[in-house]
């Protein structure tokens, strides 16, 4: 019999398998002929029959499938963008930390929010914070995340002096992509401010529904761990409130509240294709945007063979760190 | 009517949440059902002359767009659209997840592993990507939109299903069933998944509101359905670059999105903690 661990890697292979046949299966729905589109309008019916045997399209579809493949994992060739000329996995390279620092920051700032907010909801069931975390993150989920954005920029662009782009890009002359990181950590603080000026507002914005999830998993994991047996002893022993909550009850109310915090993730990857754009941030979802735009279909089809592998190897981890943590999970027990 | 379902009703009537979204989903859909009735102008022939009016001025109470288009016409018609997208797809989702997860809970084994790997395999794909990777190579259209988003909630229908079977399968009722002859289809259709129904009500309501929530998404990066016609999310893109001068042109129809899935996440909320036992 083999192990929690493998089963659920060899579990994560599969998905990833099944994935790489949808997305091959859509790049071979796209309408149009590789061939001719790669060639242009010009070319003549020879050389496109050319053009066909040398990209292997004249092969049955199971050996193109595996071509694809091998390319794929072998090479991380995901084919060349129309629009940016360039291999889809360079252009991924420049835009994916800036999604990733995007991404972080608004995990951080539901984390920051959204803990103490469910803590205070469930410690307090029925009080007036309660209910108003309630109608909040209700309302949070249900607004779309990039009208959320146009409303802060109405409301507080004035304020965070907020212009489009990052101003010192070229100035700088960033060496890597992770700009805030970047900026931080060469001490160019006056360049670290105007990153955080243009994240602040994308990252508040992208937060507000995994804020919205934290809360409400806070709340109800710690309203559940708030009766049991010793968090009374705790409470028999005369700790104050205070104490109890903050060493007894939170510290068990949390695991829940990290699974789920790694599974917003995902979330994340796809709001940020919706977020970016509206706050010009110059990260992969903008990327997504412009190539959707400019019927970029390679660059498209990269993009979310990207999001969904990076999407299942964090739910992998997060199952694993779970499973360190929880004996109950590896042995299967519910 | 059964005195379950009575009891079940009259304890909806007792929230106010079920009220406050009930109100909302019937806005919405009178809104859509009367559009043209309450529409003042026609939603897409707006005149170029008017572009960009404030709202109030010119017999525009929400204004005109970036094409001179009446906004409040153009957030009427775009609930019927919406609703159309929502009730679409939510019916692809349901006819293709309740099926497949109630045959995996009951199959069990190899059959059960290999459907529910499948709907793995969707779910590896975060968010609204799927829809956008259909969309962009299907085409925009008000057909494939529909298809796009069903796809997407497909999963959610499958696995409630299946768990729901699961948890049924081994009753008694259902035993007694088989032992009367019954056969898988009639056991799984008609014995079986009638017993499941709360949950499933829950998530096609829950599902309409993510349903008109993706779908303006999908509009909003250009994946709408046809230019021109009139759909929030692509309402709010045309007239993003002028937002700072014409901000109407955007938040009007970003408060229809927000108000109409509020209305169905109160409405699913409230119906689960009456229908679904499990969940409260």
């Amino acid at each position: 019999m083999i192990g929690f661990v493998e089963r659920r890697l060899l579990q994560a292979l599969l998905v990833l398998l099944g994935v790489s046949v949808v997305v091959f299966t859509l790049v071979r729905l796209t309408p149009g002929d590789p061939a001719r589109v790669a060639l242009g309008k010009r070319a003549t019916e020879t050389q496109v029959e050319e053009a066909r045997r040398r990209m292997g399209l004249d092969r049955p579809l199971p050996l193109q499938y595996l071509v694809f493949l091998r390319r794929v994992v072998l090479e991380g060739d995901l084919g060349r963008s129309y629009r940016t000329a360039r291999p889809v996995l360079s252009d991924f390279a420049e835009r994916l930390p800036a999604t990733f620092e995007l991404a972080s920051a608004a995990l951080a700032l539901a984390l920051a929010l959204g803990v103490p907010a469910g803590v205070v909801a469930g410690v307090r069931r029925g009080g007036w914070l309660d209910h108003a975390c309630q109608v909040g993150a209700l309302v949070g989920v249900s607004m779309p995340v990039f009208w959320l954005g146009y409303l802060l920029i109405l409301a507080l662009g004035g304020v965070l002096d907020y212009a489009g782009r990052i101003s010192d890009r070229t100035v700088f002359a960033f060496q890597t992509h992770f700009y805030l990181a970047e900026a931080l950590a060469r001490g160019a603080w006056p360049v670290a401010a105007d990153c955080l000026r243009h994240l602040a507002l994308p990252a508040l914005a992208l937060s507000t529904i995994p804020m919205a999830v934290v809360a409400r998993i806070t709340r109800s994991a710690v309203a559940e761990v708030a009766v049991r047996d010793f968090v009374r002893t705790a409470r028999a022993k005369g700790l104050p409130a205070r104490a109890v909550v903050l060493r007894h009850v939170l510290p068990n109310a949390l695991i829940p509240v990290v699974t789920i915090a790694g599974l917003q993730f995902g979330y994340l990857l796809g709001g940020a294709v919706l977020t970016e754009t509206v706050f010009s941030w110059p990260g992969l979802g903008t990327y997504t945007y412009d190539a959707i735009a400019n019927k970029d279909l390679p660059a498209i089809q990269g993009v979310v063979l990207l999001f969904a592998v990076v999407f299942v190897a964090v739910n992998t981890a997060v199952d694993l760190a779970y499973a360190a943590l929880d004996p109950r999970v590896r042995h299967g027990v519910r | 009517m059964g005195s379950v379902e009575r009891r079940a009703l009259r304890r909806l009537g007792r929230m106010p949440s079920a009220w406050a979204g009930g109100l909302l989903v019937g806005c919405f859909l009178a809104v859509a059902a009367a559009a043209p009735a309450l529409a003042p102008h026609d939603p897409v022939r707006g005149d170029e002359r008017e572009r960009l009016t404030p709202p109030g001025v010119g017999g525009h109470p929400l204004g005109t767009d970036a094409l001179g288009n009446d906004v409040y016409s153009r957030v009427l018609h775009g609930a019927r659209t919406s609703l159309a997208i929502g009730l679409a797809s939510v019916a692809l989702a349901a006819a293709v997840g309740i099926p497949l997860g109630a045959v995996a809970g009951y199959a069990g084994g190899r059959l059960d592993a290999l459907l529910m790997r499948g709907v793995d395999v969707l779910l590896a794909f975060p968010g609204i990507l799927l829809a956008i990777s259909i969309m962009s190579v299907l085409g925009r259209s008000l057909g494939w939109l529909c298809l796009a988003v069903g796809v997407v909630g497909i999963p959610a229908f499958a696995r409630q299903v299946r768990a729901g079977v699961l948890a049924e399968r081994a009753l008694d009722y259902v035993q007694a069933a088989r032992a009367l002859g019954a056969r898988w289809p009639r056991l799984v259709f008609a014995t079986i998944l009638p017993n499941c129904l709360g949950p499933i009500i829950v998530l096609a309501t829950l599902g309409l509101g993510s349903a008109v929530l993706e779908a303006a998404g999908l509009g909003f990066v250009g994946l709408g359905p046809e230019v021109g016609t009139p759909e929030w999310g692509s309402d709010i893109s045309l007239n993003r670059n002028l937002f700072q001068a014409a901000p109407w042109a955007v938040v009007a129809p970003g408060v229809a999105i927000a108000a109409a899935v509020l209305g169905f996440n109160l409405l699913g909320d409230a119906l689960r903690d009456v229908l679904d036992p499990r969940s409260s």
